[in-house]
């Protein structure tokens, strides 16, 4: 049938998804641990969530379509690939700015584009993506006893949607449902607030659940079709 | 509530999930990836024609073709530009995913409402690329696969609003057959056919 239709969804055992959210908890924790260091604040976590969604329900999943955030994608390349999302508030980077680079330029200028901005805060907030992305996946691949190397981050501001379009044209080209794990992270006095998504791809995850002994015939030849278990 | 909506498909045929053919309460339909929408104004179920909506279009395509004299009207959210990776054609479970498949589709969908074939019009919208520092560009791939496909199905193209840096709303009014877009950044929409 055409379409989407729950049957088709392809299902985890409890220890497999217990196994993804803790490798989440890792992951998050070192990254977070990192920004933390950089800010010197404190920064209030969610508990890690994982869901399989088919991949056009993204959107939905992350968020309201219609607002405007900042998106940062790497694009992290090993024996496998995978890929970190970050998701923030305009607000939430606009603060973040100023506390790094010291000064308040934002007032001045209203920023409705990436080109509003000067050379140095693109570079600055990429790095920011690069940071937490680059804690991220080394955790990972400390605890998998493997290398996993980020690419320079893709930057983008505009609504959500059109953020998670691209981000799928990049990422799902034959896979019509994904993994994504996720955590919230907040700090309260900079009303900062963003998402870190995990997404591996089907390789990935074979591999992941290969090293963790949890491995199961995910058939990584047909992943159109990923089979029940 | 858009699944109920996808559920309750009743005159196609056959029963497809990624088709959605009547507005929500409020008259509105958000067209999601992969998925299309097809309005029958003569038929009985399409008696309040609705808005077709698209909040953040990026690299993706809107693919809007219409028939005004048998008042059929469609769109599509396309994702990627060729279906080629997937070689067996049965493997694809969303034909709106994919450029090439997706305008076919849409045709033989709206002949199969009652169209004709030389009325059918085109507008396409989308294919920007918001990711600055990305080398290639999936939304440029797009617009040429797209404008490839129509032009091999003899289908003109009558408006575009496409490629650019920033992502697009777009709204269809079924009523009258009108598009509005507002780029990100912009405040005003502005109308398009």
């Amino acid at each position: 049938m055409l379409g989407y239709s729950e049957e088709d969804n392809f299902q985890l055992t409890q220890d497999q998804i217990d196994a993804l959210m803790e490798l989440g908890n890792i992951g998050s924790g070192n990254a977070i641990t990192a920004l933390s260091h950089l800010l010197e604040k404190r920064i209030d976590v969610s508990l890690t969530s994982g869901e399989i969604i088919p991949f056009w329900k993204l959107s939905n999943k992350l968020g309201d379509s219609n607002t405007e955030v900042f998106g940062i994608n790497s694009i992290v390349k090993g024996e496998t690939y995978l890929n970190i999302l970050q998701i923030f508030t305009k607000k939430s980077i606009f603060n973040l700015v100023d506390i790094l680079s010291e000064q308040k330029k934002q007032e001045k200028v209203p920023i409705k584009n990436l080109d509003d901005f000067d050379e140095y805060t693109i570079s600055l907030i990429v790095e920011i993506g690069n940071i937490l992305a680059g804690h991220y996946t080394s955790a990972l691949a400390d605890l998998l006893s493997t290398k996993y190397i980020p690419d320079v981050p893709f930057l983008a501001l505009d609504k959500l949607g059109a953020i998670i379009n691209e981000f799928l044209a990049t990422c799902s080209e034959d896979l019509d449902f994904i993994l994504m794990i996720n955590t919230k992270l907040k700090i309260e006095d900079l009303d900062f607030f963003g998402i870190l998504c995990f997404i591996p791809s089907v390789e990935t995850l074979d591999k992941l659940f290969e090293k963790l002994d949890l491995a199961v015939n995910l058939n990584s030849s047909n992943v159109t079709k990923v089979k029940k278990l | 509530m858009i699944n109920d909506i996808i559920n309750n498909v009743g005159i196609i045929p056959t029963k497809r999930n990624d088709c959605i053919t009547e507005g929500d309460r409020k008259g509105e339909i958000v067209l999601h990836i992969a998925h299309y929408a097809l309005i029958n104004s003569d038929s009985k179920s399409s008696l309040n024609p609705p808005k077709i909506i698209i909040y953040g279009l990026g690299s993706c395509i809107a693919l809007i073709l219409y028939d005004l004299q048998n008042k059929i009207f469609a769109m599509s959210h396309i994702l990627l530009p060729y279906s080629d990776q997937i070689k067996i054609a049965s493997q694809i479970r969303f034909p709106h995913k994919f450029a090439d498949c997706s305008a076919k589709d849409l045709v033989e969908n709206m002949i199969i409402q009652g169209a004709e074939r030389q009325n059918i019009k085109a507008v396409i919208v989308g294919g920007s690329k918001i990711f600055q520092n990305q080398m290639n560009s999936v939304g440029a791939e797009n617009i040429k696969a797209i404008k490839f496909e129509l032009k091999r199905l003899r289908i003109r193209i009558l408006r575009e609003d496409i490629g650019g840096k920033r992502g697009r709303i777009i709204i269809y009014d079924t009523k009258d057959n009108s598009v509005y877009v507002k780029t990100t950044g912009k405040e005003d929409f502005r109308k398009l056919l």
